[in-house]
């Protein structure tokens, strides 16, 4: 039992502070923030469940993946405007997501495998400003219109906030795919050695298995994960611009998987929600505003983001949920 | 022809301090030494000043941009940690020389100096408050921190003038484009000094061994955290002189131009450049910066890339945006160590070394890990 | 020795592969509903249809022309039609002499971009950055009106023609300026237009100004621009569209108000005149916000639900399409669909109905130019000017707008005369009467007033034409 708290520290500090959080925020009238917060932030959750699972699997901060999102938003667009239907155009969507995912792997990363992570860093966000570069070109740098998969909206509705059924959807796939992941990782032989490989890359070449191999299963995983976020949440706002998932999702996303231990999957989850909600309060609360008491100038959420992150990383390097090395 | 008298006097200067005793060019091999030293200098001295003021200007910024890129290799390059927010140090350095100098009526000078030492300021204090995040992390917090200066700290109006921005006039004497330039030219040359005085010195003996193996260097009494601080201290003095650099050779600034998007160019920049290579750096820095002038410059690419087949005319504008990314991809794969390991025969050779097609340096071009 | 590279030979055909995945995105492209288009190629001139504009500098001027569409005795379409010359000539004469009177003296560089037989117009405009417009319509439609205009009325400009030279300005105001000083050193440009964004004609205007260089543009802002005396704005400023949209609220009987408003300091005016006009009409603002022009999903989300809990009918904005197109999105999602209401000129766009269609249905902005499904009965030369030098790209409001603008422009380059010059220039628009183009509301500068605009046309979103587009709900309605 006490081994089991040790272990679940991170997660018992993080519940009680969401717990927390959560009080105060009805206490101080803000607890639509609390939806809006969970309904927006699982958004970044499944982004930051990507990065997570590239950095487990690699230690690499992986700047195209949001860029793996608006691929596949792209096919989806592509294919549904000509007459394919919606489901297969989905499917179609992460099938190119999968790909772009896999020719980076074979491409950019694996010449790369002995670089350093700065390279590698600097490598993806290569592959993430030529994929918005072409979408730009390609796009004459307009929006296009993009159609959900679930129409209805106020189905249900939490303190006066709709959430749509599209919302629900990506809520209920992130949640499914936290656990599925989770058990992936702890219980299959494979999930056991992308871990292992990580960790003890020869090590695990001598027992058999090809690290190469697991790296390129790993970042067509997270590709499918990137897609899966950008086919399910960008939808259900009607429209997608170039390079919408890195301009508007990958840094919250980010600051979420950070916040959640950079290495923790329900981590990248509960610090998406945290980031939702920072970012609504930020904008709701009064006091940060013009005139308020505590005014900041320009967007107050990102200050207010910049700080938790700062606060969290300076009192817990390892995140919120993350384990100590 | 000045060329001749610039070959006769360069390399000598510079064989004295580093040519081993054991090569010695012959006497051809000195006038091919000095043919391309001339050259250079042609390119970067004489050259300019035929160029219309437009030019010039963008000749400057890749001035500028140089400095931000040994700015950038402080950190990345001599202590393996990145930051992703530089645009906001060289921008809060180019909006408080504007500040000073639009606003409150202060001289450049004045301006510059106050640039360099709210970039060291911010970047102590920064780097103060995050001393136990490294790696990755403090590459996070640098990123979170750049939206925090292009979403807060720009927006307060006195200072930044405005969406519409600053206004930042150059200095007295230096109000001509080249005679600018050549002002660039000259801080470019002064960080250059510093930076390769400041590689001399112990501190920066203790930096290098620190990259090489914090935990040996620890134990040769070199306090880790201190030397880290200085580093940063060091890039973000060096940033803010940069922006005010930048600030004064628009003679405007404005918020929308330091971004995160500006962050990764001066990463890729510095990357591409080469790491700890001075003279690969500035050459990134410099092509970087002049990337669209070039492409504008070439003649017929425009109308080569007119022909290029798509649902949309491929302008510069967009190509710009392609083939920057592109080549720091084809950079990275085919030639990791960037500019500096490919230049690194002709800069060996034209300081009186033998020419050695394969000695590029690669144990010290390469780049040690970040410590995540 | 080959211990450097070992990995470097395959690297050129790994990046093939990568190529072909962007290939992927580039097929997203094809769908892009923007024409084939071949900017290239000018179709050679077959006989000149209709007459250019006509100068009607009259005192006239003030009663907007009542439009009805198809009609063709409206005055942009007849007057002028068979001796352009004449009538300029004409013009010139009521416009008392301009070279002769007027504050500016002529500078050093009185006739720099002035030749003989050409005139160079610099214009700026974002086609890339964060609120970027079309490139192609802007490369087909910058000088469209100047083609029109040398082959039906070659002598308008008295024998010269215009050169339009564009830049990028990336919606980076820093870089408007550098833009726009490369335009007037390298290309020799005589006058300076801005295309569009408050932040980047506001820098650049302030370049121009510093340097004696008339500056022209569609009007936004005031703060700083007032200051300027070379900056003309053909338009109505936002802060004078105030009273308009007061006006269109009361007249939907809507009293209580959301107030959403970009977060930069150009638009503080315009915040400041819509606050005063809606007190004095007794609206009450029961909420108000300033918000990014990047916010994120839950920050517009936030927006949103305030606008809903204080139960406002209507929602006044004054932001970018993209901040629009978000917050209509999420209103949407809620069950929250006021009236979008909003000064201005890129809200208004079709772009916004093409991809912001079905949320912003209950867009309305009031706008310089009218829908195109107005434009033939206003001016019936711009459909088939487009037809017969628009290389095959198809009719744009951009395109109406740059029309719109340069049509402005020639009017007042024909009433300054043969004497073309920097400071007579500026002079005949403060002396000149006014200048009607047909489209805009008649443009009225004065010595003290360089903000020309006198009325706009209200534009409604309806995403049930095809193509989705802003269709006109009234045009020229009078300002003040």
């Amino acid at each position: 039992m006490r081994e089991l708290l040790e272990k679940r520290t991170g997660l018992l500090i993080g519940l009680a502070l969401a717990g927390i959080l959560a009080a105060a925020l009805v206490i101080a009238g803000e607890k639509q923030a609390i939806v809006i917060g969970t309904v927006t932030g699982s958004a970044y959750g499944m982004v930051a469940m990507g990065l997570v699972l590239i950095y487990k699997s690699s230690g690499v901060f992986n700047f195209a993946q949001g860029e793996f999102g608006t691929v596949a938003l792209c096919a989806l667009y592509l294919l549904h405007s000509n007459d394919v239907p919606y489901g297969f155009a989905v499917i179609g969507g992460l099938l190119a997501a999968m790909l772009l995912g896999f020719l980076t792997e074979r491409v950019i990363i694996r010449p790369l495998f002995e670089a350093p992570r700065v390279t590698l860093l600097v490598a993806t966000a290569g592959v993430a400003l030529l994929a918005i570069a072409m979408q730009q070109w390609l796009f004459d740098n307009q929006g296009r219109p993009i159609a959900k998969a679930f129409a209805r909206t106020d189905r249900v509705s939490v303190f006066d906030v709709d959430i749509s059924d599209q919302r629900l959807w990506l809520i209920g796939t992130l949640a499914v795919l936290a656990v599925l992941l989770g058990l992936f990782f702890t219980r299959t032989n494979l999930g056991l050695a992308i871990i292992g490989a990580s960790q003890e890359p020869t090590a695990t070449e001598l027992v058999g298995i090809s690290v190469r191999r697991l790296s390129t299963f790993t970042w067509v995983l997270a590709a499918l994960l990137g897609g899966l976020a950008a086919v399910i949440a960008v939808p259900d706002n009607a429209s997608f611009t170039p390079g919408i998932m890195t301009s508007a999702y990958l840094i919250p996303a980010f600051t979420a998987a950070v916040l959640g231990g950079m290495t923790s999957l329900p981590g990248a989850f509960l610090g998406g929600v945290l980031v939702g909600i920072i970012q609504s309060v930020a904008t709701s609360a009064d006091i940060f505003q013009d005139g308020g008491a505590l005014e900041i100038p320009g967007t107050p959420s990102t200050l207010i983001v910049f700080l938790v992150l700062l606060g969290v990383l300076v009192t817990r390097p390892q995140g919120l949920l993350g384990k100590s090395s | 022809m000045t060329a001749t008298l610039d070959s006769a006097a360069e390399p000598a200067a510079v064989v004295q301090s580093t040519a081993p005793a054991r090569f010695r060019p012959s006497a051809a091999g000195w006038l091919a030494r000095g043919v391309l030293w001339a050259a250079v200098g042609y390119l970067v001295l004489v050259l300019p000043l035929s160029r219309s003021g437009s030019d010039l200007r963008e000749y400057a910024t890749a001035a500028c941009f140089a400095i931000v890129a040994l700015s950038l290799n402080v950190l990345l390059g001599y202590v393996g940690q990145i930051s992703l927010g530089h645009a906001a140090f060289v921008g809060i350095g180019a909006f408080t020389s504007a500040y000073l100098v639009t606003v409150q009526g202060q001289s450049f000078w004045v301006g510059v100096l106050a640039a360099t030492a709210i970039g060291a300021g911010q970047a102590l204090v920064l780097g103060g408050v995050s001393l136990r995040i490294r790696g990755l992390y403090f590459a996070l917090i640098t990123l979170s921190y750049g939206l925090v200066a292009e979403q807060n700290i720009f927006a307060i109006q006195e200072f930044t003038g405005g969406g519409a921005g600053q206004s930042a006039p150059k200095p007295d004497w230096f109000d001509t484009e080249w005679r600018y330039y050549y002002l660039c030219l000259g801080f470019l040359a002064v960080v250059l000094y510093v930076d390769w005085r400041m590689m001399r010195s112990k501190g920066g003996r203790a930096l290098l061994a620190l990259r090489e193996n914090p935990r040996v260097a620890s134990t040769f009494g070199i306090n880790v955290r201190v030397a880290t601080l200085f580093a940063f201290v060091v890039s973000g003095a060096i940033a803010g002189l940069a922006g005010a650099l930048i600030a004064h050779g628009d003679e405007s600034v404005s918020a929308t131009t330091w971004d995160f998007r500006l962050s990764l160019f001066f990463v890729t920049m510095t990357v591409v450049g080469g790491l700890r290579s001075r003279a690969g750096l500035v050459i990134g820095g410099a092509f970087f910066a002049l990337l669209p002038y070039l492409i504008e410059k070439i003649p017929g690419f425009e109308d080569l890339l007119g022909k290029v087949p798509g649902p949309v005319d491929l302008t510069p504008a967009y190509a710009t945006l392609i083939i920057g990314p592109l080549l720091l991809l084809i950079n990275l794969i085919q030639f990791p160590g960037g500019i500096g390991q490919q230049i690194r025969p002709i800069q060996r050779w034209m300081t009186g070394h033998r020419f050695d097609l394969h000695d590029r340096g690669l144990k010290e071009v390469q780049i040690t890990d970040v410590r995540a | 020795m080959t211990h450097s590279q070992p990995r470097s030979t395959n690297a050129g055909r790994r990046l093939i592969p990568l190529l072909l995945a962007l290939a992927v995105v580039a097929a997203c492209g094809q769908k892009s509903g923007v024409a084939g288009s071949d900017a290239s190629d000018e179709s050679d001139a077959s006989e000149g249809t209709s007459a250019p504009a006509d100068i009607t500098a009259a005192p006239t001027a003030t009663q907007p022309p009542t439009s009805e569409a198809g009609d063709p005795t409206t005055p942009a379409a007849t007057t002028g039609s068979s001796e352009p010359v004449t009538e300029t000539t004409a013009a010139a004469g009521e416009t008392t002499e301009p070279p002769a009177v007027g504050p500016y003296e002529p500078g050093d560089d009185d006739a720099a971009g002035v030749t003989d037989t050409e005139i160079v117009i610099g214009i700026h405009a974002p086609v890339t950055g964060a609120s970027p417009i079309p490139q192609t319509s802007f490369d087909v439609g910058k000088d469209i009106y100047w083609k029109f205009l040398a082959e039906s009325a070659p002598d308008q400009l008295f024998g010269r023609t215009v050169r339009v030279v564009f830049r990028d300005d990336e919606f980076n105001p820093q870089n408007a300026v550098q833009v726009c000083r490369e335009m007037v050193e390298d290309e020799g440009a005589f006058l300076l237009v801005g295309g569009g964004g408050a932040d980047q004609i506001t820098a650049c205007a302030q370049y121009a100004s510093e340097n004696g260089i008339p500056y022209v543009s569609a009007g936004v802002n005031e703060n700083v621009l007032s200051d300027l005396d070379t900056y003309f704005a053909t338009t109505l400023t936002y802060a004078e569209q105030a009273p308009l949209l007061i006006a269109q609220l009361q007249a939907q009987s809507i009293t209580e108000i959301g107030l959403v408003v970009s977060d930069t300091p150009s638009f503080d005016d315009a915040l400041d005149a819509i606050r005063a006009t809606a007190e004095e009409a007794g609206i009450t603002i029961a909420f108000e916000t300033r918000i990014n022009k990047t916010a994120a999903e839950p920050e517009q989300l936030s927006v949103v639900q305030e606008l809903k809990n204080s139960g406002v009918g209507a929602v006044v904005l004054l932001s970018s399409p993209v901040v629009f197109i978000g917050l209509a999105n999420q209103g949407l999602n809620q069950s929250f669909t006021p009236v979008w209401l909003g000064p201005g000129v890129t809200s208004g766009l079709n772009a916004v109905t093409t991809f912001g269609c079905p949320a912003v249905e209950t867009g309305m902005f009031f706008s310089p130019t009218p829908g195109l499904d107005v434009i033939d009965g206003l001016d019936p030369d711009f459909n088939p000017a487009y037809v017969q030098f628009g290389g095959g790209a198809a009719a744009d409001d951009i395109g109406l707008q740059l029309w719109s603008l340069n049509k402005a422009l020639g009017l007042m380059l024909t009433a300054t005369g043969p004497e073309l010059g920097r400071a007579s220039f500026m002079n005949t628009l403060v002396t000149a009467p006014g200048f009607d183009n047909g489209i805009y509301a008649p443009v009225e500068f004065t010595v003290d007033d360089h903000f020309g605009g006198t009325g706009a046309h209200l534009l409604d979103a309806d995403c049930t034409l095809e193509p989705k587009q802003f269709a006109t709900a009234e045009q020229f309605v009078p300002a003040g």
